[in-house]
């Protein structure tokens, strides 16, 4: 899939994705420091 | 890099077709015109339904004593007209600007994903139809406040699930949105355009999208936690399971503190694109704005602790809240002397955008000053909880982030529709609301300091007068926003054509006044080049 984007749709995609990411981490990260928390 | 991406879709783009016809047209939008005029026609649907709920609100708190609505009511009323406004019409109205001002400001022919565009657009309509509907369901609307504190938000009847999904829904639409401009403004400005050539309304937006991506996902995991402790027996913040109900304030304002930032930062850039042009200068010290920008939104990250000096903590943590949220006004006061110096020995011109600048320019300034005040801890103890801060946040928001996006509509509107609106109504629109907005909320200040606390429908007799010029100036303020709906229909509808430069004999700078007016529906097929 990724052979046949060009630079920038694959330098797009790949920002987009990243981004994702990090937006997942925040939301998943804040649930598991407090269940963490919890148990300690 | 940008020349590659511009080239690659003018030649996908070359066959020069029109917008689809019919309802297919909004349903499947991926043009980002189409997709910002829906974000901006949305934004003013929930602005008057907000309002409306506003109008509940100080209909109630005219005269002392319940008299039009019961006080559960009252709350379900204040919890969402709050709700309503943030994430329904001032967040909207700011992407709805995004989708329509960023590409024709970086020379780009569209958003950069714009399928995603399209989906965190249309996911807003469900997100508040959900909202709305809890209207109808058993124990109505959420009543907590719009912060969700538990325990009180865990006594929420029926309706809970269905407002932690609506907030879900929002906050995912947010984040797409905030990836899709920082993905754009990274990969799709014209050759020749570096960063520091780009405007401060695509600078301003670019470090909000930062902001949304860091915090909108923790207000989605505090309410799932909420969600968890509601349903599946969960103690995340239930003090009897071993949880801590504080904990959730922290995480809330962790989200809630840069969420006010990202209510303000592009305002910040729309007026930094207003004063500019009507006073004939370029923006008194550019680079230094964009450092403020971001300072602030640094600051942001650090201060929430100042919603929560009344909860109790220790010294060493309110001095850091106090003195890091005092430190705020550092970089806000560049902004607004730089503001001030670009207009001094400008050659002004008062067109509607221009006068809701300068307004904003006073108002937000004192909004400003008594968020300063309600830094200091002990002055916080007094204020906290009481009309001060009703006064306070609204004095930002409205003539604040308000005036800005009606500033913004004002100033490109021209471009959007290829029409002049009607400059006298819009100047009596300009000044009833400016008088009003004042009328409604400076008198809060005056309850405050008195001790008239928030969120009730009931006050002691002593408030009444205020209470009733408070009214007054709400009921005022609100008709007057019926006239900006006119103003924008007759816009669409017809009247004088606008130029390509839209404010002849003033100074636009920008990309967007080198395209013709109307926009074309695909504008900038082929990358402009700067220089």
């Amino acid at each position: 899939m990724s052979a046949t984007l060009r630079p920038a749709n694959r330098r797009v995609r790949n920002s987009a994705l990243a981004l994702g990411a990090v937006a997942l981490g925040f939301y998943l990260g804040f649930i598991v420091l407090l269940v963490y928390r919890s148990h300690h | 890099m940008a020349q590659t991406s511009a080239t690659d879709t003018a030649h996908h783009d070359d066959h020069d077709h029109g917008p689809a016809k019919g309802i297919k047209r909004w349903l499947f939008a991926t043009n980002h015109k189409d997709i910002g005029t829906m974000y901006l026609v949305f934004s003013l649907i929930m602005f008057f339904i907000g309002g409306a709920m506003a109008m509940v609100i100080r209909a109630e708190l005219f005269k002392p004593g319940l008299q039009l609505v019961q006080p559960e009511f009252f709350n379900q009323m204040t919890t969402n007209h709050a709700l309503i406004m943030i994430f329904g019409a001032v967040m909207p109205a700011f992407v709805g600007l995004a989708n329509w001002m960023i590409p024709m400001q970086i020379g780009a022919p569209d958003m950069a994903l714009p399928r995603m565009n399209n989906f965190s657009f249309w996911i807003l309509p469900f997100a508040f139809t959900l909202l709305l509907s809890t209207l109808l369901v058993p124990g109505g609307m959420a009543a907590g406040g719009w912060t969700l504190y538990p325990p009180l938000s865990l006594q929420t009847g029926d309706s809970f699930p269905m407002l932690i999904f609506a907030i879900h829904m929002m906050g995912a639409s947010s984040i797409m949105g905030a990836i899709n401009v920082i993905v754009t403004i990274m990969n799709m400005r014209a050759p020749g355009m570096n960063l520091l050539k780009m405007p401060l309304f695509c600078w301003s937006w670019l470090i909000t999208a930062y902001l949304l991506i860091a915090v909108m996902p923790v207000l989605a995991g505090a309410v799932t936690m909420l969600l968890t402790d509601h349903f599946f027996g969960t103690s995340f913040f239930n003090a009897a399971g071993g949880g801590d109900p504080v904990m959730f304030e922290h995480i809330f304002w962790f989200f809630g503190h840069p969420e006010v930032y990202i209510m303000i930062l592009p305002a910040f850039g729309i007026i930094s694109e207003i004063l500019p042009t009507f006073a004939r200068k370029p923006l008194f010290g550019a680079t230094s704005m964009i450092y403020a920008i971001a300072s602030i939104a640094f600051l942001s990250f650090i201060v929430w602790g100042h919603h929560m000096f009344v909860d109790g903590m220790p010294l060493a943590a309110q001095l850091f809240y106090m003195m890091s949220t005092m430190l705020i006004a550092v970089p806000t006061g560049v902004k607004v002397f730089n503001w001030t110096a670009t207009l001094w020995k400008g050659s002004l011109s008062f067109e509607p955008p221009m006068l809701f600048a300068l307004s904003f320019l006073f108002l937000f300034t004192i909004g400003g000053f008594s968020g300063v005040m309600l830094a200091i801890v002990p002055v916080d103890f007094q204020y906290n909880q009481t009309y001060f801060v009703v006064a306070h946040f609204h004095y930002v928001l409205v003539p604040g982030a308000i005036f800005a996006i009606m500033g913004a509509v004002y100033y490109w509107i021209p471009k959007w529709t290829g029409h002049m609106y009607n400059m006298t109504l819009a100047k009596w629109h300009f000044w009833l609301s400016t008088i009003f907005v004042n009328v409604l909320f400076f008198p809060q200040h005056f309850l405050g300091l008195a001790g008239m606390p928030r969120r009730i429908p009931d006050y002691a007799v002593q408030f009444t007068d205020w209470n009733m010029v408070s009214s007054i100036g709400g009921f005022g303020f609100g008709l007057t926003q019926i006239l900006f709906a006119v103003i924008v229909v007759q816009s669409i509808r017809g009247g004088k054509k606008a130029s390509a430069e839209v404010w002849d004999g003033a100074t636009p700078t920008g990309l967007e006044w080198t395209l013709p007016s109307p926009a074309p529906y695909h504008s900038f097929a082929t990358a402009p080049d700067v220089k």
